[in-house]
């Protein structure tokens, strides 16, 4: 067990506010409203939105969603034996279970560092990986969530947040970029160096706010024991950001003067450094009136959940003229500043929104091919669900899931199972769209990790129904891996393939196949 | 319902020979009669943006030349940083190109635009020169894939996944879910691909995508693989430890010696792009002590790989490149660094197609600025292109139909390129 330090500042800050855990019973209201905003947008531009999502697609997209795995076989079964599923039940039952905080913390780890949460030479991210889970059990306000980031202090293997800062070095310039990039999405990083002509923010505004990182210090432990490694961060009473001006004259040795930046937010006067200053810091980035860290917070919620954001980022919000998007961004964003920030009530309002609920299945269109541009338009329009491949961490739990396989989190194997994606200092943003490689898809079909999946799946339909590959053995690895009944003519063409040789091999090439097919690897 | 292109491309090839048959036809045949041309290319992509200063253009006397010196090469009048002294001597071989320009001075952006040729486009990835390649110069008789990345991932663009790169990154064990089990034949394996193929076909047309034959394409692809000795695991010091010593094995940490060395046996085995991903150009301080560092590397790998291909007759038909995604400023900062600039540049190229033993362009005395004949990255990449055999006039479509020119406006540079 690790106990989390969080220091004085922190610890007001979470008395100060109520922590609402229950939730409100009136998003459907703000889901209605979302709703109507994307119909709109729809009637404008003429786009017909597809059909509402089957109880077993909605299920299964909402588990991968919310839980990072697919449904367990018995939810996948009552489904499929026609009893009706309470969408919202489900929704609700799935934020309070460990899944969920498991999942959106891994997300939010990976988010915060571009890595994967695993220990490294300068942070150690299984502890942030911690901190994160507890703060989507408890749902905590997101502005305290991002007050304790920032306020982190402490060892790196007991306090969770202070990763964070370790993650940029604890110092000032990367710091900042971080902030106003993770928190604010803006790329104020640019103005590290220069002013851009066209950009809002200056490098005054830059360095003004690394100023108030100034006074970290990082430091390491003079006599380790052995086999120890650990970091501390502490703010110094003293000391301030210098650096060289480089508009001024160099003088005779080729030097340039040196210049003292105070901390100072953008729009503000100088801070008042008799305060803490990380803390007048997090003053401004949460207050009520600040606009980036409340949207840009739905902005990747909401990719999380689309997959795809609403706008790129927040560099040029806000926008010269208003759209379905900024609608949208406006519309969570109020609500979910108004509720407290609570993370869990924003994505229940998406979820149960009918614009999420939306199928991805053209099976209604028979042979007809669907013209590509309509197809985007409804995509960019949100009333086609899009398909996306999973994360290697959603194959991998999907598998245990389905299979019960049971694994060490930190263990380096998972390496195999999924490929190269997998390795532990590879950012994150390149998971995305990347994640159906070549690399990958070799690991799937020959990896020892798949190997493995593809016996027990198929013993375990062995010891149930026999060896013999018949239509339960199907049914049975259909709804475990992809949450719904085989057709008929699916039944025949996997009696077939399971049947063309020894059975027991016969059902290792079921499994096979549809551990390896389309329908598995995407959410849809 | 208006007629999709899919469904004009089923009835056109129903039809037999068709509008969009015969041009296909006709412009594989244009590119694979280019017997001049390169038929493969290596990237050495150093990462992060060396300080061209230190490397290929030094400034011998200015206020900004820093602490190295100019070391005389092969070429008369041409003097390259004392640190690259074996690329020096092969300075014949090499085409050095000094006036490289960009506008794009962060590393990701410019990443992209040294990649596709584009500037990011966060609603369009534009394919990497790999992925072109990969798509262009397709072979179906490979059991290798086409472009394979020594550690460097990339997203999927808009070709698709199948022309994305497989990537190496274990250099002694390139593809660990290699080998079936014993016992495991071959009839089986054929059977589970065609059950995949069919079953992802049905994926496809309940979504109306094309990722369950993307799938299918990945996943036979990955089966051939078995059949390319090349991806089995190697160990140079074992097999040719002469030549991996002289690749620089032990320089640093030998990771470029072994890459490289991988790369020439990866295009001895058909591979049509390779591209190495060599890092740690990012000189904001300390940059003399790590660019003599990196430059060890770099000067024992990228000369042994010459000679290397040189002694297998493999040279004239590969096609080498060598460049970061900017360069560095003129100005030392006051950490004894240099920070990015992309204003004015260098790179490498050699090997097939390519007018060796020149210079091109030239940056000003201190090499704040370009002195003459800029070259923009679609310029560079129409000039690697046209090395390749490949037509940039032409109109392409990509895999979902979209047209692509392969750069953007950009122009060959005509001096370079083997007539």
């Amino acid at each position: 067990m690790y106990r989390f330090i969080r220091n004085a500042f922190t610890l007001s800050l979470m008395v100060g506010s109520v922590c609402l855990a229950v939730d409100s019973p009136d998003t459907a209201s703000v889901s209605r409203k979302l709703d109507q905003v994307v119909e709109t947008g729809c009637k404008a531009d003429d786009v017909t939105p597809l059909a509402p999502s089957s109880d077993a697609e909605f299920l299964r997209r909402v588990w991968l969603d919310l839980a990072g795995r697919i449904p367990p076989l018995i939810e996948a079964k009552a489904v499929a034996a026609g009893s009706n599923l309470n969408r919202a039940d489900v929704v609700q039952r799935l934020l309070k279970s460990p899944e969920f905080a498991r999942h959106w913390g891994r997300l939010w780890s990976e988010y915060l560092t571009d890595r994967r949460p695993f220990e490294t030479d300068g942070y150690d991210g299984r502890r942030l990986l911690q901190f994160m889970t507890e703060a989507f059990r408890e749902n905590q306000p997101y502005v305290e969530l991002v007050g304790d980031l920032i306020l982190g202090e402490g060892t790196s293997d007991v306090s969770g947040s202070v990763n964070f800062l370790l993650r940029f070095n604890a110092e000032p310039a990367p710091l900042t970029g971080a902030v106003s990039q993770k928190f604010l999405g803006l790329s104020l990083q640019c103005a590290e160096c220069h002013d851009h002509p066209h950009a809002r923010w200056k490098q005054k505004d830059f360095w003004g706010l690394a100023a108030h990182f100034a006074r970290l210090r990082k430091m390491t432990p003079t006599q380790p024991e052995e086999g120890e490694s650990f970091f501390v961060v502490i703010e110094r009473p003293r000391g301030e950001l210098i650096f060289e001006d480089k508009r001024a004259k160099p003088d005779e040795n080729g030097t340039l003067p040196k210049k003292t930046i105070f901390p100072q937010l953008p729009g503000r006067p100088r801070s008042d450094v008799s305060r803490q200053r990380r803390a007048v810091l997090v003053e401004w980035l949460t207050q009520p009136t600040n606009p980036y860290l409340s949207r840009h917070l739905v902005n990747n919620v909401w990719e999380r959940l689309h997959g795809e954001r609403l706008v790129q980022n927040l560099d040029h919000w806000p926008p010269e003229a208003a759209s379905t998007n900024s609608d949208l961004l406006n519309l969570l964003a109020d609500d979910f500043t108004s509720h407290n920030w609570n993370i869990q009530r924003l994505i229940q309002t998406i979820v149960l929104s009918e614009t999420y609920q939306r199928s991805s299945d053209d099976v209604e269109q028979g042979d007809a091919t669907i013209d590509p541009s309509l197809k985007e338009l409804q995509l960019s329009h949100w009333v086609r669900a899009r398909i996306r491949p999973l994360s290697a961490d959603q194959l991998h739990q999907s598998l245990g899931q389905a299979f019960g396989y049971h694994f060490d989190e930190n263990d380096h194997r998972l390496a195999e199972a999924t490929g190269e994606e997998f390795t532990q200092d590879i950012p994150v943003n390149n998971l995305g769209a990347a994640s159906l490689t070549l690399g990958r898809t070799l690991s799937l079909f020959n990896g020892d990790y798949v190997r493995g999946a593809v016996e027990l799946g198929s013993e375990a339909a062995i010891r149930l129904y026999g060896s013999t590959p018949g239509a339960d053995h199907i049914e049975r690895l259909f709804l475990s891996l992809l949450s719904r009944r085989p057709t008929t003519e699916e039944l025949e063409f996997f009696q077939d393939l399971g049947g063309a040789a020894d059975p027991r091999e016969g059902l290792q090439d079921v499994v096979w196949v549809l551990l390896n097919s389309a329908e598995f690897i995407t959410n849809h | 319902m208006s007629i999709s292109r899919r469904s004009f491309m089923q009835a056109a090839s129903i039809g037999g020979l068709s509008y969009f048959g015969s041009s296909i036809w006709s412009s594989l045949f244009a590119e694979q009669s280019e017997t001049a041309k390169a038929k493969s290319c290596i990237l050495i992509f150093l990462e992060g943006g060396p300080s061209q200063i230190d490397t290929f253009d030094p400034k011998p006397g200015a206020a900004t030349a820093g602490s190295f010196e100019a070391i005389d090469t092969k070429l008369s009048g041409i003097k390259f940083a004392q640190h690259v002294p074996k690329l020096a001597e092969l300075a014949d071989k090499l085409a050095i190109v000094r006036s490289l320009t960009s506008a794009e001075g962060d590393h990701d952006r410019a990443q992209c635009l040294m990649h596709t040729g584009y500037r990011p486009n966060p609603r369009l990835k534009y394919p990497a020169l790999g992925s072109t390649v990969a798509w262009r110069k397709a072979d179906p008789e490979l059991d290798a894939p086409a472009f394979v990345s020594i550690r460097r991932k990339f997203d999927t663009s808009i070709l698709g996944p199948q022309f994305g790169p497989f990537v190496i990154d274990d250099l002694g064990n390139p593809a660990p879910s290699l080998t079936l089990p014993e016992g495991f034949s071959e009839a089986r394996m054929k059977r589970r691909l065609a059950a995949l193929e069919g079953f992802n076909g049905r994926f496809d047309k309940h979504y109306q995508s094309p990722l369950g034959n993307d799938l299918t394409q990945l996943t036979r692809r990955a089966d051939r693989m078995r059949n390319s000795p090349v991806f089995q695991p190697y160990d140079p010091a074992a097999e040719e430890p002469e030549l991996f010593e002289r690749y620089g094995s032990g320089v640093n940490d030998g990771y470029l010696a072994r890459a490289c060395l991988t790369a020439r046996r990866l295009v001895e085995a058909g591979v049509k792009f390779v591209e190495i991903e060599f890092g740690g150009w990012d000189t904001h301080n300390d940059n003399f002590n790590q660019v003599q560092n990196l430059s060890a590397s770099l000067d024992a790998g990228m000369s042994t790989l010459i000679e290397d291909l040189q002694e297998r007759g493999l040279l004239q038909q590969t096609l080498l490149v060598c460049v970061g995604e900017f360069g560095r400023t003129p100005k030392i900062n006051g950490e004894n660094g240099r920070d990015h600039f992309p204003d004015v540049f260098s790179a490498l190229v050699a090997g097939g197609g390519i007018n060796v033993g020149q210079v091109v362009g030239e940056s000003s005395e201190d090499g704040s600025e370009i002195k003459n004949r800029p070259v923009s990255i679609p310029d560079f990449h129409a000039t690697l292109f046209t090395a390749m055999g490949l037509d940039i006039s032409k109109d392409y479509f990509a895999p979902d139909g979209r047209l692509l020119k392969l750069t953007e406006n950009g122009r060959p540079i005509k001096e370079l390129l083997v007539s």
